[in-house]
């Protein structure tokens, strides 16, 4: 439900005359179309990225480097983000994290896809029984606490950042079947479909050759936009522990790692907060353009 | 020292936030609000980490917190120094091997009027032992038997030395087993008849106790008039509560917030020394902690004093022997690990035939690299992340795994699937039923199935000594065969700290937390 | 209406329970058990601990040595009766337990519901004047900054520079009016946006609406128009957004009361769950799944009753 309210989320400024949602390949290639929001967005993300992948090579300071001389020390110019309590420098590792979380998010982003759309795919076409069973199935893990459900399966499969993405999988995929299914069902009616039925394709080949490039527009433009509170919700899990171990680099860690020392050294905290904000940020930016592209053309 | 005159922030900037908050929501705050605004000057605040779930002492996580704020009382407590006094009792003898006497204070009265009989005494201590596992347990094989009104023996068909550390325990309480009632009986305010100095007077658990002056109580009057012990859990609240003035004593401040505790002048740090040894627990059923050179070398190769410095803020004691950190024990600081030594650690691993290939970072042996995981919880990060760099450069590839979940390690400990992990327990008490929770083969802590010969024996030697100075001399043997035989690496201490504010006077530090920090001679100036 | 009222009740109460076993199979799935815990490391302990024959007693009287199956029938049946159990570690009623915490909660959740309201309709109604303008993009900017910080960042963020910092708020002490502002502030700020989104895009869709231009060639006053016409209309979808993210909030607030130590539910949950103290979680999800699912189900009446095209099934 949360990724629902969060895909309705961002305002287009250009009103949308007519959904059209029988948009072929969605054209965001030409980048300079998404507008000065998107670009932005890009831009960021470009950042993160060349931060991500450059900083621990040309840095200095090792990710898991201790150094018991220089611990907790401000941000300077040697530590532009400060040292932690083990004297670690926070920049490096805050760049690394982002390699780390980043991949952590798409992993678990493609799984939901996969899982929900598939399940989406099978019960719009099948409809009846098969239908009816994956819908509630959705229904009933959409109503449990993701938190409760968190901690349970780090429980079960002992803490670790893989734990995190699975338990996240597990509630996020019933989001995505639900709007394949709503999709399927208006599609599956349409004359092409009918032909396509008629001339005795399989299934299969009518899920994947008519419909899915129909409607994976929205689909992709919903995924766009959830890679950030997915991302929050990686973060937030491991921020409580149950995520990535030491000394793996990962904002929400480097958070709750920082927070036992928000009085004195409030800057340990600040910077991973800070990047998990502006990743977000430049991913919803890319993500409303994108959409704003789909929609908008007809 | 004069007591510092200390104003409070301006009320302005607060008034400004409650009448926005006021405006969100209806009249149910409004009791509290008035609460918070009439300060009484002879109240003492205490804000903990927990609070009781119950009034009884047979509820679980109660008796203590009662004792702490001085509404409870034993027959006997600790001195900070560590030795037996008296508290409810006059005075207390050896009867013979197997037996003890206890005298009582003739004057000694319940909170609601009863007087405090032998009779009393042995009904509060049967109600424990029927109602509590601990009780049980702490009681186990001794009749208790009231001789007249004023004497208490306590006998056993075996020798009972440790008897008057026993009746120190916070699970003894003495209490009005008749207001109680047969069963547990937590929840009523009116029931709740103690011996202490405070009685209770509201009680939401595990929010809130509030507890007003004893009028009747044998001992000096206090001069506080009331007492307000408050849950905080959070560590962080509970550091700015002792900033701000919220709180006159808090209990359980972080060592990452303590610093700024000892820069202020409000509030002042006490060290709490604590007798608890945090340790490395090490399987060794498995490859490679069945080779005590493994051990020892891994014990070698630990900097304690970082890892008291990092974790601890240098508020600890590094523990170089498992009761190198208890106060009773000195002599077993020149024992065991006293210092880092890398290359001690590196020839006992070569021999072991752990080696390191040129040029490698981490040792084999017979093509097995010596990798292993370390599991925490709770607060046990940052010494866990420590420990993991330190053993890394003796070439040992460690992987760090914890949550705050306490069920998660106990689950692979059950099963036997774990390598190292570190836990924390006390030493303080009798030496025999302590350190044999450890290192005896039957031992409840005993989670490696460590089962050594000498120190079987030197455990069984415990039978034989009735006089405390022996005993402590046994502990001590015990302690030299643990360190060479290292089952667990001792570390370090934990360090127990308490911010009290400089408004509070005759402020004694106690090394276990339910003995008395609330007593009659404290006082609050305002 | 009312064959769609039955369809929709009929499928909301298998889901009920398939979520309320699906709770039930997951926390006792988890490792260890809460004797374990009582007894373990966590508590410290006195100087001797308990036997092996004295845990497997406790099990027993807490019920634990039952199997599965019988242990949630056994729950089942005196949840039916409306006995939610006694939580393991205080002896005390798991409903009153929960009773006790939940004020607290209620009062956090409908506090952050008033902040998101009063900024998500005031920026939405802002931003619809003029679609497209200054306000409106400035307003998307706040939207989208809104969205992407984390709540339990900004929490912390707020708690250094107001409690710290500026030492304008106390941290501890009873939930007090004064202590609520920044933790509802917090979570009201996060969740504004999905309600700001929504009222300005159907106050805009209102606006062009064939009724709005009869009355205003019927000549009536602007304010009468906007109210009454163009607002009343335009709040239904952004009162259903308030009611849905109402029990988000409930369960996203778990980490916002702990940096503020606000005595809630949530902070009990956690605790409860690291303790395996099962009738407190099973009572707890119970509680979250019937809110969920009553909410789904008003949610899906409501709309069916405003839209009838959406009752064919």
């Amino acid at each position: 439900m949360a990724s629902l309210i969060r895909a309705s989320v961002l305002p287009d400024t250009r009103q949308a005359k007519r959904r059209d949602w029988s948009v072929g390949i969605p054209a965001f290639m030409a980048i300079r179309r998404l507008g000065i929001a998107g670009m932005t967005g890009a831009a960021i993300i470009m950042c993160m990225i060349v931060m991500a992948v450059a900083v621990p090579l040309v840095s200095p300071y090792g990710i898991a480097e201790t150094r018991s001389g220089e611990r907790l020390r401000e941000p300077e110019f040697a530590h532009p983000f400060g040292t932690d309590r083990l004297g670690r420098d926070q920049f490096t590792r805050a760049a690394a994290a982002g390699r780390t979380s980043l991949t952590a998010t798409f992993l678990a982003l493609a799984l939901s896809l996969t899982i929900g759309v598939g399940l989406g795919l099978l019960a719009g076409h099948a409809g009846g029984g098969i239908d009816m069973v994956v819908m509630r199935v959705a229904d009933v893990i959409m109503a449990l606490p993701t938190l409760v459900l968190g901690i349970v399966v780090a429980a079960l499969f002992g803490p670790a950042l893989l734990t995190v993405v699975i338990a996240t999988v597990s509630f996020w995929w019933a989001g995505y079947a639900r709007v394949t299914r709503t999709l399927v069902r208006q599609v599956r009616n349409e004359p092409f479909v009918e032909a396509s039925r008629a001339i005795g394709a399989t299934p299969w080949r009518i899920a994947t050759r008519e419909v899915l490039p129909h409607i994976w527009g929205p689909i992709i433009v919903m995924a766009a936009l959830d890679v950030g509170s997915l991302l929050m919700t990686l973060s937030g899990l491991s921020f409580l522990g149950l995520g990535a171990q030491p000394p793996t680099p990962e904002w929400g860690l480097m958070l709750a790692d920082g927070r036992a020392y928000f009085m004195d050294a409030p800057f340990l905290m600040f910077f991973p907060g800070l990047m998990i904000f502006l990743c977000v940020l430049g991913v919803n930016l890319l993500g409303t353009a994108l959409r704003q592209r789909i929609t908008t053309s007809v | 020292m004069p007591p510092l005159i200390t104003s409070r922030p301006a009320l302005g900037r607060r008034d400004l936030m409650r009448t926005v908050g006021t405006a969100a929501i209806a009249s149910q705050f409004l009791p509290s609000m008035a609460l918070a605004q009439s300060a009484i000057s002879d109240e003492l605040r205490i804000a903990n980490e927990e609070t009781p779930y119950g009034l009884d002492p047979v509820h679980e996580y109660s008796a203590g917190y009662l004792r702490s704020i001085g509404v409870a009382e034993g027959l006997l407590r600790l001195t900070p120094q560590g030795d037996v006094d008296v508290d409810i009792a006059a005075w207390f003898a050896n009867a013979g091997p197997n037996a003890w006497r206890v005298g009582l204070r003739p004057d000694v009265r319940f909170q609601g009027g009863k007087p405090v009989t032998a009779k009393e005494v042995v009904a509060s201590l049967e109600r424990t032992r029927a109602l509590s596992t601990y009780g049980a347990n702490l009681l186990k094989g001794i009749s208790i038997d009231a001789e007249g009104d004023l004497v208490v023996r306590f006998s056993a068909n075996r020798a009972i030395p440790a008897l008057p550390q026993i009746l120190t325990d916070e699970w003894l309480m003495i209490h009005n087993a008749e207001s109680f009632g047969a069963k547990d009986n937590s929840f009523d305010v009116g029931a709740a008849d103690y011996t202490g100095a405070f009685k209770v007077a509201t009680f939401n658990p595990r929010v809130q106790v509030v507890a007003e002056r004893n009028p009747k109580y044998w001992g000096e009057t206090p001069r506080i008039a009331r007492i307000v012990l408050n849950e905080v859990s959070d560590p962080d609240a509970r550091s700015l509560a002792a900033l701000s003035g919220e709180a006159h004593i808090v209990r359980s401040i972080t060592a990452e917030s303590s610093a700024r505790i000892q820069r202020s002048r409000t509030s002042r740090l006490y060290t709490i020394p604590s007798t608890d040894c945090a340790a490395a627990y090490l399987n060794i059923a498995k490859e490679p902690f069945s080779d005590v050179r493994v051990r020892q070398a891994l014990a070698w190769s630990l900097d304690r004093d970082e890892i008291v410095n990092v974790s601890y803020n240098g508020l600890a004691r590094t523990a170089p022997s498992w009761l190198g950190t208890n106060v009773a024990y000195p002599e077993a600081r020149r024992v065991g690990y006293t210092r880092l030594d890398l290359t001690r650690a590196a020839r006992l691993l070569d021999e072991a035939g752990w080696t390191l290939a040129s040029g490698g970072k981490v040792r084999a042996r017979n093509g097995k690299p010596l990798k292993f995981s370390l599991i925490w919880w709770g607060g046990g990060k940052p010494t866990a992340e420590l420990m993991q760099a330190q053993w890394a450069k003796m070439g040992a590839q460690v992987e760090v795994l914890g949550s705050p979940d306490y069920g998660l390690l106990d689950s692979l400990r059950s099963a036997g699937n774990w390598d190292v992990f570190v836990e924390g327990w006390g030493t303080d008490g009798d030496p025999e039923s302590v350190l044999s929770r450890h290192v005896a083969a039957d031992g409840d802590l005993n989670y490696m199935k460590y089962n050594d010969a000498v120190m079987t024996d030197l455990l069984k030697g415990f039978e034989t000594l009735t006089d405390a100075e022996d005993r402590r001399v046994q502990a001590l043997h015990i302690n030299q065969r643990h360190a060479d035989t290292v089952p667990f690496i001792p570390i370090s201490s934990r360090a127990r700290l308490n911010a009290v504010s400089t408004k509070v006077h005759g402020y004694v530090p106690h090394f276990q937390w339910w003995q008395y920090e609330v007593h009659s001679d404290l006082w609050v100036s305002s | 209406m009312l064959r769609y009222t039955i369809t929709r009740l009929a499928i909301a109460l298998p889901v009920l329970l398939a979520a309320v076993t699906a709770s039930f199979i997951l926390i006792h799935a988890a490792p260890s058990d809460p004797v374990a815990i009582m007894f373990g490391a966590v508590r410290g302990g006195s100087q001797v601990g308990a036997t092996g024959t004295q845990r497997d007693a406790l099990r027993h009287e807490l019920g634990l040595d039952r199997s599965w199956p019988e242990q949630y029938f056994s729950w089942v049946a005196r949840t039916a009766q409306g006995d939610l159990g006694t939580s393991f570690r205080s002896r005390r009623p798991v409903a009153t337990e929960m009773g006790n915490r939940m004020p607290a909660t209620l009062s956090l959740g409908l506090t952050a519901l008033v902040v998101q309201a009063i900024l998500g309709l005031g920026l939405g109604a802002l931003a619809s004047r003029h679609p497209g303008g200054f306000v409106d993009h400035v307003t998307n900017a706040i939207a989208m900054i809104l969205v992407s910080v984390p709540a339990y960042w900004l929490g912390l963020i707020f708690l250094w520079t107001f409690a710290v910092g500026l030492n304008w708020v106390d941290v501890t002490g009873p939930p007090d009016p004064s202590r609520i502002v920044l933790p509802a502030l917090t979570l009201g700020l996060v969740m504004t946006p999905p309600v700001m989104r929504v009222f300005r895009t159907s106050l805009i869709e209102q606006q062009s609406r064939a009724h709005v231009t009869v009355a205003r060639s019927k000549g009536l006053a602007e304010g009468v128009i906007l109210f009454r016409h163009v607002a009343r209309p335009a709040i239904l979808p952004a009162i259903t957004l308030l009611g849905i993210s109402m029990g988000e909030m409930l369960g996203g607030a778990v980490i916002v009361e702990s940096i503020f130590s606000w005595p809630g539910l949530g902070k009990y949950l956690l605790d409860s769950i690291l303790a395996r103290d099962y009738p407190v979680v099973q009572g707890y999800m119970l509680l979250t799944t019937f809110t969920v699912v009553i909410g789904t189900l008003v949610v899906d009446l409501l709309h069916g009753f405003l839209d009838p095209r959406l009752r064919t099934p």
